[in-house]
């Protein structure tokens, strides 16, 4: 075949490459429209006349939206981490519920003075009624989205220092499955529980990194010897209840533990040596952590790539708290960041919306300039409450208010 | 390659450099370029194909032939697609998709694509510049800038090796 090119200052074009001109737009988007999207990415790099292709072609994931429950009135807030931008929609089927786990665009909410439960997408205003259940502040996970007739529903609950009650109902049962189990050892369930579906099994973490796994159709339930994910840098006891947040992705299970005071680890569960492996990259995978439920997003564009997403929107719907395990910092920086209020209940990653357009509609765009920050490693933050006029970033360092 | 082939019509395709080509009515008109060139009754001497030289028409045409002889079976079709460019070099394939853009020609565009793809996958910015003889046009600012901005997409490629 062709011979190596050994000369790395050998920069004119073949001979070949002299006399045809170079591809046009329409056959470099065929050909592009072919690649993953980090070959796509790096293509857009190898000269200008390529990026406009690259760009047109490119096939994104979207990021799932933040949604949270009105601080004041009846609206619904959704923020979109990518434009940084907010919207408010009205959902009255949604007033006097709860969350109680989110999965794609499915909300599970909990109305305690009916105990009713249902799912509930605010895009198609579809509404699935699930069998009653006296519910405190449990997460319920479910398995599958709840047009899958698979689905399954399941809640853990504490019953004592070594005993849970392990609640479950699938589609189509008229009534919930409330089994009792030893827990040995002993299995401090709380509201902080976390719950995740990861290939046929619940898992449930501990507010102290404890790992339980229930298998729904066996219906067994066991602790695993995996020791708890820590803040190794931390001997603070009090880092052991810091809030850790958990999710599935692809048959990986990752884990953010935070830390009192210092920042955040990165886990995933390395199933065959039993250990939490800390991540010290995302690899560009990009966590969305939240109290009731967080997901795992892979082939995203932008600054969204590598960071954990942490459910709380800074400057008025300008950006969420992040954290990069790459550089380990949290950003905004200067600031360890306490992830114990209880107002985190209150909000959810879900997935965007199919058609924003027809969101839009219906939703109310309270319109903010949406400064974004040249460079994240410019950690001096803009204020813009009042629309339209930008403030000059040197001159305005911020804190959270 | 046979010129006749006693199918009942044949067209005659000149390259941009003048070669000549006799080709089946029926396998070229895989190209809807020709086709409508037949339909419009232009087809009646000679097809002057002005932007694809003798080699590389002369490869299309092997194509044409090979593609049209198969019958109706994806499977068999796809398979000989796949060995019709496995041993293409990079330089006939980038003439081969100029090529098949301008006979508009489905088929062949997808499959030259689809190995074009192929061939970047994984590769480094510089790899694909050298192979395609691309001079960057980026400043070194504007470069720094877009990679920064998709870091992860730079890791775990393959090296600058010319391979």
């Amino acid at each position: 075949s062709t011979t190596t090119s050994t000369s790395a200052t050998q920069r004119a074009p073949s001979r070949a490459h002299e006399q045809e001109p170079h591809l046009p737009s329409e056959v470099l988007e065929e050909i592009f429209n072919r690649l993953s999207l980090k070959d796509n990415i790096r293509a857009s790099v190898v000269c200008k006349s390529w990026q406009s292709p690259a760009i047109s072609v490119r096939k994104a994931n979207t990021p799932p939206w933040l949604m949270s429950y009105p601080k004041s009135g009846d609206l619904f807030e959704f923020y979109n981490p990518t434009e940084r931008k907010n919207y408010y929609l009205d959902l009255p089927e949604m007033r006097g519920t709860r969350i109680c786990y989110v999965k794609d665009s499915w909300l599970l909410l909990y109305k305690p003075r009916t105990l009713r439960l249902f799912f509930f997408c605010p895009y198609t205003l579809e509404k699935i009624k699930m069998p009653k259940l006296q519910l405190s502040d449990h997460i319920v996970a479910f398995s599958a989205p709840p047009t899958n007739p698979d689905c399954t529903l399941c809640m853990v609950r504490h019953v004592e220092r070594e005993a849970v009650a392990i609640s479950t109902c699938r589609m189509g049962e008229n009534q919930w499955t409330t089994l009792t189990y030893e827990c040995d050892p002993p299995f401090h369930s709380s509201m902080w529980n976390k719950l995740v579906f990861c290939d046929g099994i619940f898992y449930c973490m501990s507010l102290t990194g404890l790992l339980g796994f229930y298998d729904p159709i066996e219906r067994t339930w066991n602790i695993s010897t995996v020791p708890p994910p820590h803040c190794t840098d931390c001997l603070h006891l009090e880092n052991r209840w810091r809030s850790k947040f958990m999710a599935e992705y692809e048959g990986d299970i990752y884990v953010t533990c935070t830390c009192a005071l210092a920042e955040p680890f990165v886990y995933k569960l390395d199933w065959v040596k039993g250990v939490w492996d800390e991540l010290v990259s995302l690899d560009g995978r990009t966590i969305f952590a939240n109290y009731v439920s967080s997901c795992v997003r892979s082939e995203l564009v932008g600054k969204l790539v590598g960071s954990v997403y942490f459910p709380k929107v800074l400057f008025y719907g300008k950006r969420c708290i992040t954290y990069r395990p790459e550089g380990d910092r949290y950003s905004p920086k200067d600031d360890v960041y306490d992830w114990t209020e209880m107002e985190g209940f209150r909000s959810a990653w879900i997935e965007a919306p199919k058609n924003v357009d027809k969101f839009l509609e219906g939703a109310g765009c309270k319109e903010e300039t949406t400064v974004i920050e040249d460079d994240d490693e410019d950690e001096t933050l803009r204020e813009d409450k009042s629309s339209e006029t930008e403030v000059d970033a040197a001159t305005m360092p911020i804190r959270e208010a | 390659m046979a010129a006749e082939t006693g199918t009942p019509t044949t067209l005659t395709l000149k390259s941009n450099d003048d070669e000549l080509f006799s080709v089946a009515e029926s396998a070229a008109i895989l190209s809807v370029t020709i086709r409508n060139m037949v339909e419009d009754g232009c087809a009646g001497g000679v097809i002057p194909l002005d932007n694809v030289d003798g080699k590389t028409l002369a490869s299309v045409i092997t194509y044409m032939n090979g593609i049209s002889a198969i019958p109706a079976d994806e499977e068999k079709k796809k398979s000989y697609r796949d060995k019709f460019l496995s041993d293409k070099d990079f330089e006939t394939l980038a003439d081969m998709v100029l090529a098949a853009n301008y006979l508009n020609m489905s088929c062949l565009m997808d499959a030259v694509s689809a190995k074009i793809a192929q061939v970047m996958e994984k590769k480094s910015v510089g790899w694909v510049r050298r192979k395609f003889g691309i001079e960057n046009d980026y400043t070194p600012e504007e470069e720094a800038a877009v990679k920064e901005e998709h870091k992860w997409t730079f890791e775990g490629v393959e090296t600058d090796d010319d391979n």
